[in-house]
């Protein structure tokens, strides 16, 4: 699934999302644009584009109209079949996290969350759950990584609400286990903004 | 629940029957018969061999039908993996409904094997037998003095009950049972789990009354599911220490997903042992050691330990290994310290560890103990410096300068450290909080009538204050879940 069908998706089991829409050129991104906040965020999208990053189809930061029309202009020529394009807002946050659901082969579908962005593989903070569970169990899943520290104040940002991380997990279970066709979910990174966990990108893979 | 029913027919058969006894002290079928009579089952003992030869004084009988019909209903088969195959609905008509196979040659020999371990449970389904094995070096059940296994050794009876992957890890343990004197329940080596799983024993353990804990050691869950929901039933009511081999084996990785990518076996394994509520444990020596702190002490009503000593060092380590546990180093509260103050000179540590400074005389600490664990806010309290005076007396009775007046010395300081010992036993038991003690003179010296008191009497002495300390960090939140 692409990543704009992707985050609907758990979007409708509850999970926040960044505001976003899918354009086609230049002049339908500076229209959408109109509805949410400079900066924005331009990317490619397809269900066929997995690794957006890896092509270089990501632009943050665009301040205005004129910004962001060169920045289609620039994703156009990374391939002859890049014909749509994912405005969103930009989502302004320090502490970054990742989720995830995936089918086990031993045990089942299981929910991860861990500390997210740049050294997400190297400190492997991640922790996991056999779903479905208890709220209580997500929330000693949170409670056993270091980087729980992280909900609380952290450099002039507010505490995050315990319950609204677990909500923001429940959700990618919920959404995982209502649909069998799903075989892995990654939310990656789910950013904290206004002391409250927005998903601002998403994979859902189906068999 | 997809479980086996049955089970308990294994471990409380009414007779028994070797198939393929041997006269050859080195064979299996020798082994596995002598261990049986050897320690005293409560029920008939027959054996079979084509040859009809008298062993150890049973009469073997030359094919199973001979054997009497209603007898036995428990088989240990130590022949040959083509012959058991015909030989299961010989053992079926004589009322034979469970067995435990020995034998190699099955799955754990590549494809062929796994043929044969095929159509070896389903002539077993067919026969109504049930099936531990094959491959593995057999069980032990105490309760009804049974050790049938082809190794030794046999533990002293007790409430421990333990399935294992490993054979070797299932002898370990019941030899840390001998060394410790507290006791198994069952113990089986689960062998290939042909028909009869890991999960299957933790079902049985759940309801079984002779089982109080469990240990597991495990190397791969392929049906992992339904290994977790029984894990979880059994650890709500029964603490469950897992010990789990291959823990670097690196997981099958699913392609392009990082959840995938972060998600190791072991990692996942590890988070679901604690979902499930019970211990996961990475050593053999650790793992015995919780579950005979679960077997031997009361479940504590809180987290506020004290720790007694008559051995500074020691007293600073284990306060240093308490703060990274939820274990609370209790603040002494004012009408503690002044009835410490009673029974001690001035210099003792007025402060939590409890530290005597060397002021104890005849009676202080049968007394001190007392008034620790009497006080309301003691949980829990940690004992060091057992077997002091026991290891001067056994330089004094070893001394080439011994007299009257060093053996007299001698044999005070002995008494005094069985006195302490008894009055901790005595002392655990009237006020129901667990009391750990740990000394290296357990193992540096085990005649010394401190630690030897404790393990005469079925409890655990520690090696190390820290692991004395991880095991009550365990008991105390194994406590806080049953309050739940």
């Amino acid at each position: 699934m692409s990543e704009f069908s992707s985050k609907k998706l758990l979007h409708e089991y509850g999970l926040s999302i960044t505001n976003e829409f899918v354009v086609k050129n230049a002049d339908q991104a500076v229209e959408a644009a109109k509805s949410l906040r400079y900066p924005v965020v331009a990317k490619l999208s397809s269900a066929k584009i997995q690794h957006k990053t890896e092509l270089n189809g990501v632009r943050l930061g665009i301040q205005n109209s004129k910004e962001l029309e060169v920045a289609i202009r620039d994703l156009e020529t990374i391939g002859s079949d890049v014909n749509e394009f994912l405005i969103s807002e930009q989502i302004q946050g320090k502490r970054e996290f990742i989720a995830g659901y995936h089918i086990d082969d031993a045990f089942g579908p299981v929910l991860m969350f861990g500390l997210g962005g740049i050294f997400t593989e190297i400190l492997s903070d991640v922790n996991f759950r056999l779903v479905p569970c208890e709220r209580r169990e997500i929330e000693n899943m949170i409670n056993e990584l270091k980087a729980s520290l992280l909900l609380g104040p952290f450099r002039g940002e507010g505490e995050v609400s315990m319950q609204h991380m677990i909500d923001a997990l429940v959700s990618i279970a919920d959404c995982g286990l209502a649909n069998p066709e799903i075989v892995s979910i990654d939310v990656n990174p789910i950013i904290i903004s206004n002391n409250k966990p927005i998903a601002v990108d998403a994979l859902v893979m189906k068999s | 629940m997809s479980g086996i029913e049955n089970i308990g027919t294994l471990f409380n058969p009414k007779g028994v029957v070797v198939v393929g006894a041997s006269t050859h002290p080195g064979k299996f079928g020798f082994v596995a018969l002598h261990n049986i009579l050897s320690s005293g089952f409560t029920g008939p003992v027959f054996a079979t061999n084509p040859n009809k030869p008298e062993i150890l004084g049973i009469q073997t009988l030359e094919r199973i039908q001979d054997v009497p019909s209603g007898e036995a209903d428990f088989a240990m088969i130590c022949i040959s993996p083509d012959k058991i195959i015909t030989a299961l609905p010989e053992l079926a008509k004589i009322g034979i409904t469970s067995a435990f196979v020995v034998s190699g040659g099955f799955k754990e020999t590549g494809e062929k094997g796994e043929a044969l371990e095929k159509q070896l449970i389903a002539k077993a389904q067919e026969c109504g037998v049930i099936i531990a094995g094959p491959n593995g070096q057999g069980l032990v059940s105490t309760p009804v003095n049974l050790c049938s296994q082809i190794v030794s050794p046999y533990p002293p009876t007790g409430d421990i009950s333990i399935a294992s992957q490993s054979g070797n890890i299932l002898s370990a343990l019941m030899n840390l049972s001998r060394l410790s004197n507290i006791g198994i329940a069952r113990a089986i080596s689960v062998g290939n789990q042909g028909q009869i799983t890991i999960a299957d024993y933790l079902d049985y353990y759940l309801y079984d009354s002779e089982t109080a804990v469990a240990i597991i050691y495990v190397e791969g869950t392929p049906d992992g599911r339904r290994f977790y929901e029984s894990l979880k039933s059994l650890a709500s009511r029964k603490p469950v220490i897992v010990i789990r081999g291959g823990a670097t084996e690196s997981g099958a990785i699913a392609a392009a997903s990082h959840t995938g990518s972060l998600a190791s076996d072991f990692s996942i394994f590890a988070a679901m042992v604690k979902q499930a509520g019970a211990f996961l444990v990475d050593e053999v020596g650790s793992a015995f050691n919780l579950a005979a702190t679960f077997s031997t002490q009361p479940l504590p009503r809180g987290n506020n330990v004290v720790v007694m000593t008559t051995a500074g060092g020691w007293g600073v380590l284990t306060a240093d290994a308490i703060s990274s546990t939820t274990l609370e180093l209790l603040r002494l509260p004012d009408d503690l310290k002044t009835s410490i103050d009673s029974l001690l000179p001035p210099r003792w540590s007025k402060n939590n560890p409890v530290d005597l400074a060397g002021g104890e005389t005849r009676d202080t600490i049968p007394e001190l103990l007392s008034v620790l664990l009497e006080h309301n806010s003691v949980d829990s309290l940690i004992f060091l410096g057992l077997g002091i005076q026991g290891n001067v007396a056994r330089s004094y009775f070893e001394s080439s300068f011994a007299n009257e007046g060093t053996d007299r010395m001698a044999k005070f300081h002995e008494s005094q450290e069985k006195r302490y010992a008894d009055s901790i036993i005595a002392a655990t038991r009237k006020y129901r909080k667990p009391v750990l003690v740990s000394s290296e003179l357990s193992i540096a010296d085990p005649s010394n009538l401190g630690p030897k008191t404790l393990r005469d009497n079925g409890f655990l002495c520690y090696i190390s204050p820290s692991d004395a300390v991880q095991c009550l960090s365990h008991l105390v939140n194994f406590a806080q879940t049953q309050n739940r």
